[in-house]
């Protein structure tokens, strides 16, 4: 088949092309020997971790080994169990042995079974505060006698209601070979059990709240000085807004008078008014006559619930009126500071959308929600300042950015001691390593704007616990 | 049948003598690559351009080849197809100003067609063509590889692309020639 017309329409580069090329190949640096096959690599990669998962399984189930030979039969009558499958009976006995201790920061002390017969030498601990009953079951042997299990340790952690469904979302049932008895309180309620001396010392009990210590009522007059405070993440949200115009420069006081449901009547600030705020000038004459429109989101959600916390709750302490309302009504005030308007002002529109940037993108004078935590929703969206701070991790560390609060876990040091200082490690480290990352949607969600600490102030927070700082009661940290 | 008018494929030959000759791989390939981007977008503005990509991208990457996966110039075309693919994904519709009178009229293109160079035809003709075959004539024709290596690049078998090109000649060829190719064609 005569296909001629199609060859002779090659020709050859220019010369000159050629040239530039070669000498532009050329300049660029030698190759590296070639790659060699990764078989034996990943074989010996294999070896290693399978190794270093055998030792780890070894160390956690029983402890330090006193041979070689427990050091090898022990995981492998731990798997020989689990895949020989669990009759009804052996269940229950099953969930009392200790699982393996995860790793953290300081290796933990290995863990010493406890005979049926001394219960004392482990106090017995119970999720709810004045009640000793013991929850664990006494030590016993398997058929074969060769593993101990010790007894099954309990900790109760008394969670700030508005925190429950982070910490019920990414803490494990049990943590360590110890089981986490979560509770909900309200957040002036809190620190009642932990504060209050009629409260036996004895019950290991965690509260983690979004409070200080130092500030509450009860703390204050109870002064009890064995309360160690640890600092162990942060809850953050900025705003976003299109590139286009640029950030918009607001203020904590003006977030508030955009977005909460009721606002202080400009004539008389002892009464609240729905909000009349329609666009941004009408806040402050500085700002653009746009239209207030910030897309966040649904309102009810554990997201929306945060939103309105977050970034209402600094503008509203600006007002001499609300802060006279917290000292009146509570109540009150706490549904003024965190109630976010229902009208178009604020449109829910849940940031975990994929559209969501492109609806800022069309509509470039709103605002949107991005959290702290998370990665930046586009490179065609800026981060918006509150009262001239730029949110990033610095800001929130030092409580300079307005959006954000830190976390806090307190428990007292004799709780500390008689739980185990690496088991008490090992809760701690669960709560701050907690990522909506390794989660499902669904449930990611309850994790949206918690913030990690940074490996030095981790660090801090393990070195406070460890050393058992105490909370110095009658003058602020 | 086909004539297997194809350049002999001397960096296979380069492959088998263990270190590679990249000097010779260049002065074979480079010819090869940039008349493979010439028939694939049927003018002459960018392809140095991309021919020059091609090359500094294979030769960065040098280190990652595997000569027991695939011949040299099979992973060089590929990183073409790949240039190519890019530039004509992103690009395609801001065409640069001297590549204006290249592009093809689309209502009148049998009047228009006498009045260009050859490549402009042959542009216009493929234009009309799926994306697949245009890929088949710019690696049999531009890039002078074999049916086997176009196999391997299409992910089309040996005997599919022997055809493809087959009827893909016959049409190109009537069109090129007039009414009148089944004379010529003997």
């Amino acid at each position: 088949m005569n296909d001629d017309f199609l060859h002779r329409l090659r020709k050859s580069p220019p010369p000159g092309f050629l040239n530039e090329l070669k000498a532009r190949l050329d300049r660029q640096p030698r190759l590296s020997h070639p790659r060699r096959s990764g078989f034996g690599r990943g074989l010996i990669v294999g070896f290693l971790v399978a190794g270093v998962a055998f030792a780890v399984t070894s160390v956690s189930l029983t402890g330090l080994p006193t041979s070689a030979a427990q050091f090898f039969s022990a995981p492998v009558q731990f798997f020989g169990r689990i895949t020989a499958g669990y009759g009804s009976a052996d269940r229950e006995a099953n969930h009392t042995q200790i699982k393996a201790v995860p790793l953290s920061p300081w290796f933990p002390t290995p863990v010493t079974a406890q005979p049926a017969s001394a219960p004392e030498s482990a106090p017995a601990f119970d999720g709810s505060p004045g009640a000793n009953s013991a929850t664990g079951t006494g030590a016993s042997s398997t058929s074969s006698g060769a593993i101990v299990q010790p007894t099954l340790l309990a900790a109760s952690v008394a969670v700030q209601d508005e925190l429950f469904p982070m910490l019920q979302t990414a803490l494990p049932e049990r943590v360590g070979g110890v089981r986490i008895n979560l509770i909900t309180k309200p957040a002036k309620d809190v620190f009642t059990s932990l504060c209050k001396s009629s409260y036996p010392d004895r019950d290991p009990y965690l509260v983690v709240t979004t409070r200080r210590v130092a500030a509450d009522p009860i703390c204050q007059r109870e002064q009890r000085t064995s309360i160690v405070e640890l600092n162990v993440g942060y809850q953050a949200i900025s705003l976003v807004r299109s590139k286009l115009y640029g950030p918009l420069s607001l203020s904590s006081r003006d977030l508030f008078l955009a977005l909460a449901q009721k606002v202080p009547n400009p004539e008389h600030p002892d009464v609240l008014i729905d909000n009349p705020y329609t666009t941004w000038n009408q806040l402050d004459p500085a700002l653009p006559y746009d239209a207030i429109q910030i897309y966040g989101p649904m309102r009810d959600s554990p997201e929306g619930r945060l939103t309105a916390r977050l970034l209402l709750d600094a503008g509203c302490n600006t007002f001499a009126a609300l802060s006279a309302l917290r000292e009146r009504d509570g109540a009150a005030f706490e549904t003024a500071c965190s109630t976010l308007r229902t009208d178009r002002a604020y449109q829910e529109f849940s940031p975990g959308r994929n559209d969501y940037t492109d609806m800022l993108a069309v509509t470039p004078t709103a605002l949107g929600i991005a959290w702290l935590g998370a990665r930046m929703p586009s490179a065609g969206l800026i981060l918006n300042p509150i009262d001239g701070i730029a949110p990033d991790y610095p800001a929130v560390a030092t409580h300079t950015y307005p959006a954000s609060r830190a976390l806090y876990v307190s428990l007292s040091t004799y709780n500390i001691n008689s739980l185990g200082d690496y088991r008490v490690n090992n809760i701690v480290w669960s709560i701050m390593s907690m990522s909506p990352w390794t989660l499902p949607l669904q449930e990611a969600r309850n994790l949206w704007g918690f913030v990690q600490l940074n490996d030095t102030e981790r660090a801090a927070t393990l070195a406070d616990l460890k050393n058992q700082k105490t909370v110095p009661f009658g003058q602020r940290r | 049948m086909i004539v297997q008018n194809t350049v002999p494929d001397r960096s296979m030959d380069a492959l088998s003598t263990g270190e590679l000759d990249w000097d010779a791989l260049y002065a074979d390939l480079a010819p090869r690559v940039f008349n493979y981007f010439r028939y694939r977008l049927g003018r002459e503005s960018d392809v140095e351009d991309l021919t020059a990509r091609t090359f500094e991208k294979a030769w960065r990457a040098r280190a990652n080849y595997r000569r027991d996966l695939a011949g040299f110039s099979t992973w060089l075309f590929k990183i073409a197809q790949n240039v190519g693919n890019d530039y004509v994904n992103t690009w395609h519709k801001h065409l640069p100003l001297d590549a204006a009178t290249e592009v093809a009229i689309d209502d009148t293109p049998a009047l228009h067609a006498e009045h260009r160079s050859d490549l402009a035809r042959l542009a216009a003709l493929i234009a009309t063509l799926p994306a697949r075959e245009r890929e088949l004539i710019a690696l049999k024709y531009g890039a002078s590889v074999n049916n086997r290596l176009i196999a391997e690049l299409t992910g089309l078998s040996e005997s599919n692309v022997g055809t493809l090109l087959h009827r893909l000649v016959k049409t190109l060829r009537a069109q090129w020639y007039g009414p009148d190719v089944s004379v010529r064609d003997e």
